[in-house]
């Protein structure tokens, strides 16, 4: 999405209504994929008013037929945009200083990126002297981000959609906040939250953004929307337990649990389906991640 | 470190030195006491084995006149010990660096406290590295029974693990305000800006280590990687910190290879 198409976006995002904004990570698009017979997308998504998926993130999507296809069709139940990377200048008001510290921080988990970052981009200048944002975010996304081949031929560029999730997320939760009222990452990727964790941790203390309203930033993990699912009915006891088994393999869940007295515990823990199955059936149980 | 000392500056800074001794002097006490649980004798290895506990990097800089630091980062401190140099060198700076890392209030309160005499700042964390390295060494220096000046000040070295300036400074300090030793004062005067540019040859010939004047080259990251291969284990699904892992055997192979070109 180019030009006219992202202030149209725009438009829509300063209308002021309370918007619920769900953006897709390539990793949950390929299990809601399995579990389309079960759980069909418009259970999941006719609750959201807007699906994004930022440009880095569709290039891997598009790997698959099957995932491509899936996207095509949410469409009927929400409006679903893919948003170039080179648009979040526009969306941010053309701040780009701003927006360089936003990518910083969401890259802050890897060293080798922040290094690249400074020695590459900022280059010992002042950051009102950064090259024009469209330059240096091409020169970030060939050079600065790892790559491999792919057995498709396409060349992976690792962390790019984690990282584009994470800046967009914070764009939203920034700049919109007063028409956005939930962002929702929909992402089973550990990276992906530990680069969202960690800039939110650093944008908190950082002069620039610390005293600005902001709209939280949450997520719904395969094991999230598993629990949930089960809550609302969607999937029936008789097939939960053939329904894990297929779709689920041991990870590592960040859950609370409310004990007698009314206190919570936080955990954080490799959960086998065995145990996930258990904790399905636990009400007091919470799943952050 | 401190502004530059020299022959012409010496009186002053002995001048200084009085004002801040009671202080400073307390600080070393309250060092002993503090981090020196385990009886550890020799002062070398207390000041590393300190440092290390705060994440000390050890890196060889090709820059002489670059000895350490601490970095601070928000609320973290890392001590850093310039390798290249010879070991007398970063035994003091070792000493200086504590000082900031412990007792420097510049630092503690992170934000930059511009009441503060830089210098005398500086001048602090040197008097400090000076007291917790020597003992009496006036007395040493008079129980030597060589002829030469320089290869007695070159014994003290040796046994104190110390910089040339270092000691005579100290002797300096003993001759003019305890013993009015004139004699002293004006050999180090003399001296003083002349540091022997072959020390070590001079350590061989006196049958010394001559290791101490030479540099260690030691890198060592501040225990990162043992940090990085545990998170690793607790957090398997997470990928950057393997990605991290990478970029930290980057960086230390560079260090070393550039280590290389320095050690020759």
């Amino acid at each position: 999405m180019k030009g006219e198409g992202i202030k149209e976006l725009k438009k829509y995002l300063s209308i002021g209504k309370p918007l619920k904004v769900c953006i897709l990570d390539n990793n949950s698009v390929e299990f809601l994929t399995w579990v389309r017979k079960n759980v069909s997308p418009e259970k999941i998504f006719s609750q959201y008013d807007m699906i994004l998926i930022p440009k880095w993130v569709w290039v891997e999507v598009c790997d698959s037929d099957n995932r491509k296809s899936y996207i095509n069709d949410l469409k009927h139940y929400s409006k679903v945009q893919i948003i170039d990377e080179v648009d979040y200048l526009t969306l941010v008001d053309y701040k780009e200083a701003e927006l360089y510290y936003l990518f910083l921080y969401c890259c802050y988990n890897v060293s080798r990126l922040v290094s690249f970052i400074k020695k590459n981009i900022l280059k010992n200048r002042p950051v009102e002297d950064l090259d024009p944002y469209e330059e240096w975010l091409n020169i970030f996304y060939e050079e600065g981000l790892d790559q491999r081949k792919l057995s498709n031929g396409r060349i992976q560029k690792k962390n790019a959609g984690e990282i584009s999730i994470a800046v967009l997320s914070y764009i939203l939760s920034y700049y919109y906040s007063g028409s956005i009222d939930t962002i929702t990452i929909f992402s089973s990727d550990r990276d992906t939250y530990e680069f969202v964790s960690k800039a939110k941790e650093i944008l908190y203390k950082d002069e620039r953004f610390k005293d600005r309203s902001n709209t939280s930033i949450t997520f719904k993990s395969n094991d999230f929307l598993i629990y949930e699912w089960t809550r609302l009915g969607y999937i029936n006891e008789d097939n939960i337990d053939a329904f894990v088994d297929n779709y689920r393999q041991t990870r590592r869940i960040k859950f609370t649990r409310k004990k007698q007295d009314n206190s919570i515990e936080e955990q954080d823990k490799l959960i086998e389906n065995t145990v996930f199955l258990e904790m399905l059936k636990d009400s007091t149980i919470h799943l952050i991640f | 470190m401190s502004e530059l000392v020299t022959s012409k500056n010496l009186e002053q800074v002995i001048e200084k030195n009085k004002l801040i001794k009671d202080d400073i002097l307390r600080l070393t006490n309250d060092f002993t006491v503090r981090f020196n649980k385990s009886g550890v004798t020799g002062q070398d290895k207390l000041s590393f084995s300190v440092l290390k506990e705060n994440h000390l990097i050890q890196i060889p800089i090709d820059d002489e006149y670059w000895g350490g630091a601490i970095i601070t980062k928000g609320s973290i401190k890392i001590p850093v010990i310039n390798t290249a140099q010879p070991r007398v060198y970063q035994y003091f700076v070792a000493w200086h660096e504590i000082y900031h890392l412990f007792y420097d209030l510049n630092l503690r309160e992170e934000t930059h406290n511009i009441a503060v005499d830089m210098d005398l700042n500086e001048r602090r964390a040197d008097y400090f590295a000076a007291k917790m390295i020597f003992g009496n060494v006036y007395d040493y220096y008079y129980s030597l029974d060589d002829e030469n000046f320089i290869d007695k000040v070159i014994k003290c070295m040796d046994v104190y693990k110390a910089p040339y300036k270092a000691v005579l400074i100290e002797l300096f300090e003993e001759a003019v305000t305890k013993y009015n030793d004139l004699d002293l004062k004006e050999k180090i005067l003399e001296h003083f800006d002349n540091k022997p540019d072959d020390l070590v040859q001079k350590f061989i010939d006196l049958e010394l280590d001559a290791e101490l004047v030479k540099p260690s080259y030691v890198v060592s990251l501040g225990g990162l990687e043992k940090k990085i291969q545990s998170v690793i284990k607790e957090n398997p699904d997470v990928s950057h910190h393997k990605d991290n892992y990478q970029f930290l055997l980057t960086l230390k192979n560079k260090i070393k290879k550039g280590v290389e070109g320095l050690a020759k």
